[in-house]
């Protein structure tokens, strides 16, 4: 391995090696530099689309939806449809634009540094096609990855989302063990030529403006990790049904949603995995779940903690500007020292909060999600290839499912479990540390700007109602350290037994 | 502590905790929603049949003579259930003692000397700002022995309910400002919109236009920062009360969510990292509680240090318990029909209460530990 022929092989008393606490060092030379020039285009995108739709419109969207709670930003996703931020980040092999995944989050920080709901609702979409990708079932993401870039063509916006959660199970779904003790409910009952589905899910970002859900169901709920599926069910299924739009506190324009699947027949074709795929497998059905699941994470993790470092960076601007127009006894507050002192630390949240999801990225370029498209060979070959030469020459390789079968082998079975172990416990650190500097930010911006900060036109008071949900989703921020704890530090300690709590 | 004044509070505690339970908590979430909806007037209603806007007056006006213990049990209890109206509650007693440390008691007997219906008893008061910040905006003319303020004033809370706003204005020969008594029911005066804000929705605040607005002066001119700092010295303690109201009910809803909410095999109170969460927020409930207490019973210029400081650690507290009230029921506390994001907001809304926060810090140290 590169690590061992150039890195020390150090290991630190606790376990961990250089290349666990240095992933951007390793990946210095195996990065193709053409990601830094993407990096820069998307954020120029971003900045655009902010200037143009979301700084104009954020505050009165919130304040629309604060008045009518059920009401759809159907116009944001229609915008962002309109602007091709739906298929920027499909590879190029389904489809898309092929941007590497690595210049997302960057991409995310950009647009939630003005309103983190209209970050989610791009950032939640790309959980749908990560969900997609940690399957490895290429017909399927194809043919999802087909109908979003026709909904980008004709503008009629084809979203996809993820749902795992549900009424009585969060927590639970995270790891394998906990699943097991949990009480999922959503059950998937075989039938000829697919599953007959009855659950509900709950807290689904983006599922009213979704076409395409994938959802997280099992053959048997009291053995969950062990007979779990991904199937996609289209909005207009017989069965399916929206619930309710959840009232939150903040994020108001990317709704939260409830999905009814009652009697909802999945063919099989629709069926991302399930315990027939992944029985040629050495790994058990258990163990994949928790690959798939930490995969998964491992990616939208680094995005929740680019919506950190985005509202930490609304926060600190908007604070800066104010302190520069508002006196105090005759003094600017930007010349006081105690603000000056603020204002440092703000701005050492936002660039903490950066540094993370760039350090997780380094590792799933490494190691994760973005492994493969990231050899540089493979990268340039998709970069500068025509989109429709990609499409001619992947096409057939995609319908065979021997191939699938052969990138299953390589991304389940030989996946080593200290790579796994290493993009895991980044995520799960970026993803606590950035949506805690968000919060920070936004309760020294409030401290500091007294009654003004708390009036919905200087937008603080937005930032911070918005940030408290990083704290929540994706797994909560206790659940997200008892992950950094098992991935980098216990994960080779015999004396350690997680999720007891004994 | 006296048998009948411990009489006295258990009877202001079941008063107070009846009203905010059978009264507040019926109209809260639908009164939250104000500006953006309606405002249930009956709240206000309910509470000046209760006369808890006469709380602070002196006995002979029906109140219970500047009592900051009494103030602060009643504001407890009430934003236990609802903080908005116990910030309405407080804001007119702030005005009051404007008045009161002014020494205009006849102007204060005037007032509610008129007192027919609830909006009557209501002062407006800018309770968000302090004489620190912001110069004033407002100037006052003398002519013919009567007064006009022309002129904005930001952030009166109540001021679109109010019928009696105090104000602080400069005369054109002085260095300080003077408070004034405005009547509200003026056409030299322009109410802006009720300000959309954090939290406390259900106690509004607005900014006025005043155009030559007829007021009268309280107390001596250019004393205005002398009679708030004055009345700052107590009441910071009362808005800490509001704050501890905030947290207890936050920790209660977390306490009963973390029973009977199962995550990995068992209720999420069995987990110890919530135990963790649970005590953190139980230890600043009670710390705060026993610094309330322990803050009320001194005398003299103690007395004002530890008003202070019970004060500012105890609003700190409270956005800290709101949080991991929030995060302790997880999706749940984040949404709109449980109350664990409206305290969130509340508590973090308070923190502003007499200006911003590490002004206030600066001020206690400058003040009470007399640095240069």
């Amino acid at each position: 391995m590169f690590t061992n022929i150039f890195l020390p092989d150090y290991v630190d008393p606790a376990g961990l090696s250089f290349a666990d606490l240095n992933c951007n060092l390793a990946a210095i030379s195996r990065q193709p530099r053409a990601i830094t020039r993407e990096v820069k285009t998307v954020i120029k995108l971003a900045r655009t689309f902010n200037e143009a739709v979301v700084r104009p419109q954020a505050l009165e969207m919130d304040r629309q939806i604060q008045a009518d709670p059920d009401y759809l930003s159907w116009e944001w996703v229609q915008e962002a449809n309109r602007h091709g931020f739906y298929t920027m980040w499909i590879p190029k092999m389904f489809g898309g634009k092929g941007y590497s995944f690595a210049s997302l989050a960057y991409f995310l920080e950009e647009i939630s540094s003005c309103c983190v709901a209209m970050g989610n609702l791009i950032g939640a979409h790309y959980l749908g096609l990560a969900t997609l990708v940690a399957s490895w079932n290429l017909s399927l993401t194809r043919k999802l990855s087909a109908e979003v870039i026709h909904g980008e063509k004709t503008g009629k916006p084809c979203l996809l989302d993820f749902a795992i959660t549900e009424p009585e199970s969060g927590t639970d779904t995270s790891e394998a063990d906990l699943l097991d003790k949990g009480r999922v409910a959503c059950q998937a009952v075989r039938e000829n030529g697919g599953y007959r589905v009855n659950g509900t899910k709950v807290f689904i970002s983006n599922g009213h403006f979704s076409t395409w859900h994938l959802v997280l169901g099992y053959e048997d709920v009291t053995r969950p990790s062990e007979t779990f599926l991904f199937f996609a069910v289209r909005r207009d299924a017989e069965g399916f049904s929206l619930g309710r739009k959840e009232h939150k506190m903040g994020q108001k324009a990317c709704p939260a949603s409830e999905l009814i699947l009652k009697d909802c027949f999945v063919t099989d074709a629709l069926v991302c995995l399930d315990r027939r795929q992944t029985r040629r497998l050495a790994l058990s059905h258990r163990e994949i779940y928790q690959i798939i699941f930490d995969s998964i994470c491992s990616s939208s993790k680094a995005g929740v903690c680019a919506f950190g470092a985005g509202i930490a960076r609304g926060v600190y601007e908007t604070v800066l500007g104010f302190a520069a127009d508002t006196k105090i006894n005759g003094s600017f507050m930007l010349n006081l020292e105690w603000v000056q002192c603020r204002l440092a630390d703000m701005l050492r949240n936002v660039v903490v909060a950066r540094l993370l999801y760039a350090e997780v990225n380094f590792a799933n370029g490494l190691y994760g999600l973005n492994k493969m498209l990231q050899v540089k060979p493979l990268y340039y070959f998709f970069r500068y290839l025509p989109c429709r030469l990609v499409l001619a020459l992947s096409g057939p390789m995609v319908k065979y499912t021997w191939f699938q079968s052969i990138l299953r082998k390589i991304q389940f079975d030989w996946k080593k479990r200290t790579e796994l172990e290493r993009t895991t416990g980044w995520a799960a650190m970026a993803k606590f540390t950035g949506s805690d500097l968000a919060m920070e930010n936004c309760r020294m911006g409030l401290a500091l700007m007294g009654q003004a900060g708390a009036r919905h036109a200087h937008q603080v008071e937005k930032f911070f109602r918005d940030a408290k949900l990083l704290q929540i989703y994706e797994g909560t921020n206790q659940l997200n350290r008892m992950e950094a704890f098992k991935n980098l530090i216990g994960r080779n300690r015999n004396d350690v037994h997680m999720f007891t709590d004994r | 502590m006296k048998q009948t004044e411990q009489n006295e509070y258990k009877l202001l505690q079941g008063t107070s905790r009846e009203f905010a339970q059978k009264v507040l908590l019926k109209h809260r979430a639908e009164n939250d929603r104000y500006p953006l909806g309606n405002l249930d007037p009956v709240v206000f209603d309910k509470a000046y049949e209760m006369d808890f806007f006469h709380l602070w007056l002196p006995e002979k006006m029906g109140g219970l003579d500047r009592h900051l213990g009494k103030l602060c049990t009643i504001l407890t209890n009430i934003a236990e259930v609802d903080a908005s109206m116990a910030t309405a509650v407080l804001t007119t007693a702030m005005a009051q003692e404007i008045m009161l440390q002014a020494g205009a008691l006849d102007r204060l007997a005037e007032v509610y000397g008129r007192c027919a219906a609830p909006m009557d008893a209501l002062l407006a008061f800018a309770a968000f700002g302090n004489p620190l910040e912001q110069p004033p905006e407002i100037s006052v003319m003398e002519k013919d022995g009567r007064l006009s303020l022309t002129g904005k004033v930001k952030g009166m809370v109540l001021g679109n309910l109010a019928k009696h706003l105090i104000v602080p204005g400069r005369f054109s020969n002085d260095a300080d400002n003077s408070y004034l008594l405005v009547p509200s029911a003026q056409a030299t005066m322009r109410i802006g919109e009720p300000v959309l804000g954090l939290g406390l929705r259900a106690c509004p605040l607005v900014d006025i236009d005043f155009n030559e607005t007829t007021g009268f002066l309280v107390g001596a001119r250019g004393k205005a920062a002398e009679y708030y700092w004055r009345m700052y010295d107590q009441f910071i303690l009362a808005g800490a009360a509001v704050a501890v109201g905030i947290m207890r009910g936050a920790f209660t809803d977390a306490l009963k969510y973390s029973q009977a909410r199962i995550q990995g095999g068992k209720k999420i109170g069995a987990w110890s990292e919530v135990q963790l969460l649970l005590a953190d927020m139980a230890l600043k409930v009670k710390s705060s509680e026993l610094l309330i207490e322990h803050a009320g019973t001194g005398s003299g210029i103690n007395a004002i240090h530890d008003n202070i400081a019970a004060g500012l650690t105890v609003m700190e507290h409270a956005g800290h318990v709101t949080s991991d009230g929030v995060q302790i029921l997880g999706g749940y506390g984040y949404m709109e029909e449980y109350s664990q994001e409206k305290r969130f907001r509340d508590a973090q809304h308070l923190q502003a209460l007499f200006g911003i926060s590490y002004l206030k810090k600066i001020h206690f140290i400058k003040t009470c530990y007399k640095l240069a």
